[in-house]
């Protein structure tokens, strides 16, 4: 019980560092925040967002209160989930903006990192099995040499052939244009139409990842004793490899599955770019670009929380799950 | 290692039996991804579409004051809200439209307007005078509201009334030739019931619009899609002929071209590098570009206050040493014709009639360094080796800076720089990496620069009067965005004659004035004009016909530049059309 | 970015390879190493000939990366210009050779400041232990809950002046934590090897068993360390300047891709200002790739050679509870 009250209190000790970090990052850079924010826009971005200085100063601060009376009340208003106002999506709250796009982040890294775990693992415990055959010679190298290739590459590249030459896919948004986001079949069916093509690009560039992984720790397990043990009793081929090595190599992954996870919900701001798929990444991008800080802000702070909760989950996984943490 | 033996079996089962439903469930949404692809497409043609290019999520703001930058705000006015009279670009015919008729009178001061009868908001309440007076007069509630001037330092309105339901008449403390075309031609009609109430109106996002226009009904609306319905009642009989709009969201400029390209799309502004290939090819009998020419001319723009560009020779010069046809052909993919040393030839031809103005404006521009050198050298500048010096001893160097992702501008400050190379002034194109590094510098012509005008379409009035005008002049250092008196020139006469221009509605009498200012213009050439920008437009006649085309031309192509929209949003008509 | 990522590379322990000697030819152990294995052997053929693409840059490239030539816009690839030219007649072949200058540099020196940082931090933390390892794993920690990507998006973003320096800078900022981690683990299962106590009890002072015991012993996991991040620092780095993030007036591979994306050339049928800098990119991630599977095979004969026991098992799965 110690250890996972250690663990807790971590977690609360790594948000509070997260939202400093966040807190501090724009004051870090030379000049005065605010004025360092609206150098970087343009007279018709000031036009088009009237509320823009009033929004920075209560952000930022004004200047006009010392940097703790501002991380004070800056930590104030976090607790209570008040991230302020985008200024990109003026006058939608941040928080809307980011209960809007994170969903479909989730969505799209679940879909597409499952199937890049069940493929990675499955082609590296093959490959693993048998070494030097077609699967270790042949497939393994392809993977590798596909992933090596950055994510947008290999996005672009389906994008242009799958989506635009041969038209098998929709090219980009999450959904149709011309249907309202709800829980219906039509829209359903059309989210998951939207999202096959940069599923394909992040299985491409992401198995790649899990092959070499899978394999090194499938080898290590062949050499137990008790695989040695199944084969020599007689089992078949295939039910030892996938009974009694497979099923044991793959916990290791399984955990960096976990902790991949979190992290690449954020992390596909890439693959979301070239398929102008609403995401947190492609919201966190054109949030950066747009100068829209309460925005970027918000979503680093969620971001940062959902690994912890990511982490927190396989915490209690572990613990449910190890006899030794709980007796301790 | 055995310990986990169990609870390994249960997660790899776990994800096992997620993995396949996932699969399953693709396999069962991409079935119909193949075969329905083209009848979601054709589907979804029932509405005129439209795109930007690298927009963010839409965001429901229909203020016409505030949300013009915006994606929802791209044609609001000119589909919920009307203008009063259109007057096309390029001083075209005005178009009747809430006003159905207009006088002057009381020594041209007053302008009497006849509003429609009959018009209805879509909350049923009727459009009155008393709309038209508070939409006129609404700067008095917030500056933001002002269209006409109403609250700034010039103001010129003495009085607007309303005379019954259907009369508006506005006096102006003086004269004004240029009211129709460049003020009320800017004004648009907006419910008094409404917008009276509104606290605030920069923040308020009129999220349930209540309009008079062609399109004046909320269909659809998520973050990257929308669409506003035909009015069905609405006051012009058999119009629109389209039942809705639709714009949708283009992240890049490559997901905007890859819409149009594939049909998607039936019309856009953006600008597309060579579009006879990217565009027109993929269907060349409904694909088309509209590259207005109609416009005001990009110019080289210099600190006039500075030596030796404050010296005229050394402008002419320029002007001179500049090949404006490779400029045109290389630079700008041949879409921006040159111009000669006016600049008036794609917008306002019919306002330079003097035949020797025309022959001197042509001389001017055309590319000719052995007469810019000469040009040069006979007012006091000399050459060490090649490098030009000018009369005070030092060389010469001009750097012009662009922003390095503009391609086009970037390739025509390269032949350019070349240009001015080889008469010895030393030049080249200094990059700049975004807006906010180039605006400034630019804008206040700190650094040499190309620019477009801000002049009024009506009449080339609003161009002399940018480039000349004491009353537009801003000092040297200072950034030019008010009026566009971005080189900081101003010439005392050129002021005389404009006061004169802007007081005298007969067309002969301002066709001679404007003469004069020509002359003038090329006395002093204040700018170097270069060539057209032009008014970038890309439509399919695959779902729709009866565009804004050159042969049928009624003004601005690009949709969102309200009044002109709001014709092309009434007269396009359904139906596909090859080879228009 | 990094799709080959630190948690899927997490690398496996390994006992230290000593004084390893390869007859009498004069080249150093471990290159010795690396060759015999045919993968490092190919990732280092491909790196090493990128590097030298590099190096010679000025020599084979055929104009200025940024020379415009209206004249010739927008030609597929030919004799003339071997990878076509760009929308406005710059080569891309020149581009493609000059980039790599900066597109190395940067990686590699942000791998090596990365580096720097996590194997004294790591290390240093593994060996003192108690509270100086509390802070240190602490620290790395709570680094490695910040997102590696939308940070490094953020704060290029807020940056205005993006050069190489900086840039090498925030990039090793947000990736040195995870590669402390890894080294500080593998220092932990060393500290206790009979060499190391043997110089503590001689009384030797601490900075001297850790730079001077502790680290020539962990050089193969640094040397993959270093590598790994190396690459992930290309990814970054090309990944940041196709948003746009970048210093855009620089001429490297990413910068190349971000204008071929942004002037559509792709959708235009003009492949090539897109495919040769991206082909540069893959193929030097893959080289460097296969040069860490070849390290991870030379420190871990098991992923080479069948039937062997591994003890290194036992400590792979340890970090499990982590």
């Amino acid at each position: 019980m110690r250890w996972f009250a250690r663990r807790l209190c971590f977690y609360v000790f790594a948000i509070w560092v997260a939202l400093t970090v966040n807190f501090l990052l724009p004051r870090l850079m030379p000049g005065s925040p605010i004025s360092g924010l609206l150098q970087h826009l343009s007279p018709a971005q000031l036009a088009a967002n009237p509320g823009i200085v009033q929004t920075y100063e209560a952000l930022l601060g004004g200047g006009h209160h010392s940097i703790w009376q501002d991380y004070v009340t800056y930590l104030h208003r976090i607790s209570h989930f008040n991230f302020g106002i985008s200024t990109s999506n003026y006058p939608t709250p941040v928080s809307e903006v980011v209960g809007r796009t994170l969903p479909y982040s989730i969505f799209l890294v679940g879909v597409a990192f499952i199937l890049s775990f069940l493929i990675g693992t499955g082609v590296g415990m093959v490959a693993a099995w048998r070494r030097g055959g077609f699967t270790d010679n042949v497939v393994v190298p392809a993977f590798m040499t596909v992933s090596a290739f950055p994510a947008f590459v290999l996005a672009l590249v389906a994008l242009y052939f799958l989506g635009l030459k041969a038209g098998w896919f929709p090219i980009q948004h999450a959904y149709d244009s011309n249907i309202v986001p709800g829980w219906n079949w039509t829209f359903v069916s059309s989210a998951f139409r939207h999202a096959q093509l940069p599923i394909i690009a992040i299985v491409a560039a992401y198995t790649g990842g899990w092959v070499l992984n899978m394999r090194t720790v499938m080898i290590n397990t062949i050499g137990e004793d008790y695989v040695g043990m199944a084969k020599a009793k007689g089992l078949k081929d295939r039910r030892v490899m996938t009974r009694y090595a497979g099923r044991n190599a793959i916990l290791p992954p399984l955990n960096g599955f976990a902790a991949q996870f979190a992290g690449a919900v954020g992390g596909l701001v890439f693959i979301e770019i070239v398929f102008s798929y609403p995401g947190v990444g492609y919201t966190l991008q054109s949030a950066v670009l747009g100068n829209d800080y309460p925005l970027a802000q918000a979503i680093l702070v969620v971001l940062s929380v959902c690994v912890i909760v990511a982490n927190l989950i396989m915490d209690v996984l572990n613990f449910v799950l190890d006899p030794r943490l709980r007796t301790s | 290692m055995r310990r986990s033996f169990r609870s390994t079996r249960r997660l790899a089962a776990v994800g096992v039996v997620a993995g396949l439903a996932v699969l399953a469930f693709i396999g069962t949404a991409s079935a119909p991804a193949a075969t329905h692809g083209s009848a979601a497409l054709t589907a979804a043609h029932k509405c005129l579409v439209m795109e930007g290019s690298g927009d963010p999520a839409f965001v429901k703001n229909f203020n016409p004051y505030t949300a013009t930058g915006l994606p929802s705000g791209q044609f609001i006015q000119g589909s919920f809200y009307e203008p009063l009279v259109v007057v096309g670009e390029g001083g075209l015919k005005p178009v009747p439209w809430l006003a159905r008729s207009w006088k002057w009178s009381n020594g041209n001061k007053t302008l009497t307007l006849q509003i429609a009868k009959g018009v209805k908001w879509s909350d049923g309440k009727p459009l009155t005078s008393l709309d038209v007076v508070y939409s006129l007069t609404a700067g008095q509630q917030n500056a933001a509201m002002d269209r006409i001037g109403l609250t700034g330092p010039g103001n010129n309105i003495q009085s607007i009334r309303a005379h019954g339901p259907y009369v508006v008449a506005i006096t102006l403390k003086t004269p004004d030739s240029q009211f129709i075309a460049a003020t009320l031609n800017r004004q648009f009609v907006v419910p008094q019931h409404i917008w009276s109430k509104v606290a605030d109106p920069t923040t308020f996002t009129n999220s349930n619009p209540v309009g008079s226009g062609p399109f004046d009904v909320v269909g659809r609306f998520t973050t990257q899609d929308y669409v506003f319905n035909k009015n069905p009642h609405y006051w012009q009989p058999g119009l629109p002929h389209i039942p809705c709009l639709e714009y949708v969201q283009a992240a890049s400029n490559d997901s905007a071209l890859a819409l149009a390209q594939s049909g998607q799309v039936d019309w856009t502004h953006n600008f597309v590098p060579n579009v006879a290939q990217a565009y027109i090819a993929k269907d060349p009998q409904h694909f088309h570009a509209f590259y207005a020419t109609s416009a005001y001319p990009i110019s080289l723009l210099l600190d006039d206050t500075q030596y030796p560009y404050s010296l005229v020779a050394f402008r002419k010069a320029l002007s001179l040493a500049i090949d404006r046809n490779s400029v045109s052909k290389l630079g700008e993919y041949g879409y921006a014709p040159p111009v000669d040393a006016i600049g008036l030839g794609g917008l306002f031809p019919q306002w330079v009639t003097d035949a020797s103005v025309k022959a001197q404006a042509k001389a001017m521009a055309t590319y000719n360094p052995a007469a810019a050198k000469q040009l040069l050298t006979s007012n006091g500048f000399t050459y060490k080796g090649s490098q030009l010096i000018d009369p005070h001893g030092n060389p010469v160097s001009l750097d012009i800076h662009v922003i390095s992702g503009w391609s086009d501008w970037v390739a025509s400050n390269q032949i350019i720089t070349k240009n001015l190379s080889d008469i010895g002034i030393s030049s080249k194109v200094a990059l700049e990496p975004d807006w906010g590094s180039w605006y400034p510098n630019a804008s206040s012509t700190k650094n040499p620069t190309l620019l477009w005008q801000g002049g009024s379409q009506g009449s080339p009035y609003g161009y002399f009067y940018a480039n000349m005008s004491s009353n537009a002049f801003v000092p040297s250092g200072q950034d030019g965005t008010p009026t566009g008196n971005w080189e900081h020139f101003q010439d005392p006469q050129a002021s005389a004659l404009l006061n004169q221009w802007k007081v005298t509605l007969d067309p002969k009498k301002q066709q001679a004035i404007a003469t004069q200012l020509e002359k003038l213009w090329l006395n002093e050439l204040p700018i170097v004009p270069l060539f057209i920008g032009p008014r970038w437009s890309t439509y399919s006649t695959k779902y729709f016909h009866n565009f804004d085309t050159p042969k049928n031309f009624w003004g601005d192509p690009i949709f969102s530049t309200f009044p002109d929209n709001i014709l092309s949003f009434t007269r396009i008509e359904p139906g596909g059309k090859a080879g228009a | 970015m990094a799709q080959l990522d630190p948690t899927a590379l997490d690398l496996p322990l390994a006992a230290p390879k000593r004084g390893i000697r390869v007859g009498r030819i004069p080249i150093p152990g471990w290159l010795a190493l690396l060759l015999r294995n045919s993968k490092s052997r190919t990732g280092l053929l491909i790196v090493v000939f990128m590097v030298v693409i590099a190096v010679i840059a000025p020599l084979i490239s055929v104009a200025h990366p940024n020379d415009f030539n209206l004249l010739a816009t927008r030609q597929a690839p030919s004799w003339h210009h071997l990878f076509g030219t760009t929308d406005q007649g710059s080569d891309v072949f020149s581009q493609v050779v000059v980039g790599a200058r900066r597109s190395l540099l940067l990686g590699a020196l942000a791998g090596a400041f990365a580096t720097l940082v996590a194997a004294a931090l790591g290390i240093t933390a593994a060996y003192v232990g108690g509270i100086v390892d509390e802070v240190v794993n602490l620290l790395t920690n709570v680094f490695l809950t910040i997102p590696a990507i939308p940070l490094l998006v953020v704060a290029s973003g807020y940056l205005r002046a993006r050069g190489m320096w900086t840039m090498i800078a925030v990039i090793a900022l947000v990736l040195w934590a995870f590669e402390a981690r890894i080294l500080r683990a593998q220092a932990l299962t060393l500290k206790n090897r009979d060499f190391i106590l043997a110089a503590k009890t001689s009384g030797e002072p601490t900075w001297r068993i850790v730079f001077g015991e502790l680290m020539p012993n962990m050089i193969s996991r640094i040397a993959a360390a270093f590598v790994l991040v190396f690459y992930i620092s290309l990814l970054v780095d090309s990944g940041l300047e196709f948003l746009g993030l970048g210093d855009m007036s620089a001429t490297s591979w990413g910068v190349t891709i971000y204008w071929a994306q942004v002037n559509s050339t792709v959708l235009q049928g003009e492949w090539w200002p897109f495919l040769f800098p991206s082909l540069a990119l893959g193929l030097t991630v893959l080289g460097l790739v296969l040069v860490l599977a070849g390290i991870d095979e030379v420190s871990n004969p098991q992923l080479r050679t069948e039937h062997r026991r591994g003890r290194l098992l036992r400590l792979l799965f340890g970090r499990a509870a982590a």
